[in-house]
């Protein structure tokens, strides 16, 4: 479980993410969703430890992620970020690895018996096994993006960020992606936090949807009391009708 | 973890044959030089027997401390290269963009403008000032770069450039000054490895064996660091301390070899280069590989600039970068980015 109480934090341009309050239990889909410069990605950072510098609390599972280390914060939070690229000639599996370190002692020299296990487990799950001794770099956008959420699932957190992670990918590569996520909400009961560009995404795979704006929570609640028509033109200025999707009680947005 | 196109299967004979390659090349570069000494004396004195001729004794004893500190030397920046290049995430990385080089020459070239033109004696003679400039710039850059607690890899090149371009001015201006006397600085400055002696030797080696150490141990952290450093973060890994640790124990390593032979440029661009695209990224395989490769390259570079010139010896820094720079160009232009 997450908890965060009266959290403020600054970036020295001026901008400011405040919540007061926030919630976020174990095993929920939670979308987030917002315009550009809404504090989302902010948000990320602060919760997978990048930022460490904050005033107020963020709790997960009782204790302060002040009081943990990089380390440790890794072995309850994975991420999947925006678009990841290397300058050098990694294979997959070797990226994929990289997920296995938080369990690793301080010198560690190769993965143990169970790190391999977790390894190609994550990798045969999202049928990334195939491309396995392919360099990193070689790979399509939408290969790339597979391979990270590999990753995440082999670092086997219960909690998943993901941050615009289908934004760069077409339609089909983006829900088969999402349709991997969603799997493993429902299947493993992982807690999954994703920030999202597109509304119709967020409105059809999660049940709450967190909207920011300005670096306030601006609404928070479930797809059909968050997606207004009010809402998309206060704070996106978009003119929009919202219909029910034909089948799933899920509110989707056609512009006008 | 797979290389991308070695395996494990390859390692033990390339090991192998690299070991023979070093040895032939130490033996084959002895033999020649001002005086030719016969190749059953070289392997007879390393072997601890006497030599045929007496002469052969006589010379070896000069010129093997200085083929093997070539050797180590050449080990030293290319294993540092390296390191650099993957902690910094940046293939032209080299410890030199930390202003190493200009803090060397500035304390190089001060120390003899000061003995010269003062009565003020510096200790430890000219290495001496060298190596504490040397590090010493390197520090100021560090605490340049630092913002917070976190280390960014561009301010850390751009105060390296900064500090090195300070640097340089105050040495060129010193040269102006005392032209005169300090002149000869500048040969030393283009590097020399005609005065190491087994005493360097032993000094360089046992750095040598520190930055071997902290690869071999932190190898697998570097590799996801050299990935990306967000990378890192979400794998737990604290990217700031390792950045320390590992450029902290190459800087030390190349200060030591910059003070003992000067400046000798390119060993640490162009042979991690060549190494990583035979054997992948992967930090642990390719410092193995730089160890032998910079030491053949660097060794070589001596033995080329002490013979084909003979009686004159090109300073060995002017060798390596007139080798250097095309090789570099030619995998810049040919092999692309793809290094």
């Amino acid at each position: 479980m997450i908890k965060i109480d009266q959290l403020l934090f600054s970036y020295e341009s001026g901008f400011t993410l405040n919540i007061k309050q926030l919630e976020i239990k174990d095993g929920e889909f939670v979308s987030i969703i917002g315009p550009n410069g809404s504090g989302k990605s902010t948000l990320v950072k602060l919760l997978s430890g990048v930022i460490r510098s904050y005033r107020g609390n963020i709790v997960v599972d009782k204790v302060s992620i002040r009081d943990l280390t990089i380390k440790k914060i890794a072995q309850k939070v994975s991420v999947v970020p925006q678009e990841f690229n290397t300058i050098y000639e990694y294979n997959v599996d070797s990226i994929v690895a990289s997920s296995r370190i938080p369990f690793a002692g301080k010198f560690s020299f190769s993965e143990s018996y169970e790190d391999k296990k977790a390894i190609e487990d994550a990798m045969k799950k999202t049928d990334t096994l195939r491309y396995k001794n392919e360099v990193f770099g070689n790979l399509s956008g939408g290969e790339k993006q597979r391979v990270m959420i590999a990753r995440a699932v082999a670092q086997n957190t219960d909690i998943l960020i993901l941050d615009e992670f289908v934004s760069h990918l077409d339609p089909g590569h983006a829900q088969e992606l999402l349709k991997l996520v969603k799997t493993s909400n429902k299947d493993a009961g992982k807690t999954i936090i994703s920030v999202f560009h597109d509304i119709n995404t967020a409105s059809l795979y999660s049940d709450r949807i967190i909207v920011f704006n300005k670096g306030l929570i601006f609404s928070d609640g479930s797809p059909y009391q968050v997606i207004t028509e009010e809402m998309l033109n206060e704070i996106y200025c978009l003119d929009a009708t919202i219909i029910k999707h034909p089948h799933y009680n899920k509110p989707q947005v056609i512009y006008n | 973890m797979k290389f991308v196109k070695l395996d494990r299967k390859g390692f033990i004979p390339l090991t192998v044959f690299l070991l023979g390659l070093s040895f032939l090349c130490i033996i084959f570069f002895s033999s020649f030089g001002t005086v030719r000494v016969p190749f059953s004396d070289i392997l007879k004195t390393f072997f601890a027997m006497p030599p045929d001729k007496i002469e052969s004794s006589l010379i070896l004893r000069l010129r093997i401390p200085r083929i093997i500190g070539s050797f180590l030397a050449g080990a030293v920046l290319a294993v540092a290269g390296n390191s650099f290049q993957l902690v910094i995430q940046n293939p032209l990385a080299d410890p030199f963009i930390i202003g190493i080089s200009s803090g060397a020459s500035f304390g190089a070239v001060l120390f003899t403008a000061l003995t010269v033109n003062t009565a003020i004696r510096i200790p430890f003679g000219i290495e001496g000032s060298a190596l504490f400039f040397s590090v010493l710039t390197s520090v100021v850059v560090f605490l340049l770069a630092k913002q917070g607690r976190k280390i960014p890899i561009l301010s850390l090149v751009l105060s390296g450039v900064i500090i090195s371009f300070l640097l340089n001015s105050l040495t060129t201006m010193m040269s102006v000054l005392y032209w005169k006397n300090v002149i000869h600085v500048n040969i030393w400055l283009l590097g020399s490895t005609a005065d190491f002696d087994w005493a360097d030797i032993t000094v360089i080696l046992l750095f040598l064996i520190l930055q071997l150490l902290i690869v071999f141990f932190l190898s697998r952290k570097l590799d996801v660091l050299s990935m990306n450093e967000d990378l890192a973060l979400y794998s737990g890994i604290n990217p700031d301390k390792l950045k320390l640790a590992v450029l902290s124990v190459n800087i030390a390593a190349v200060s030591v070899v910059v003070s003992k032979s000067g400046i000798i440029g390119f060993v640490g661009l162009i042979i991690p280069h060549l190494v990583r695209s035979i054997t992948g990224p992967y930090s642990r395989i390719s410092t193995f590989y730089c160890i032998f490769t910079g030491g053949i390259f660097l060794s070589l570079s001596d033995f080329v600039s002490r013979t084909f010139f003979a009686p004159t010896e090109l300073p060995i820094g002017v060798m390596t970068s007139l080798v250097g720079a095309p090789v570099f160009i030619y995998i810049m232009k040919v092999k692309g980015k793809k290094v």
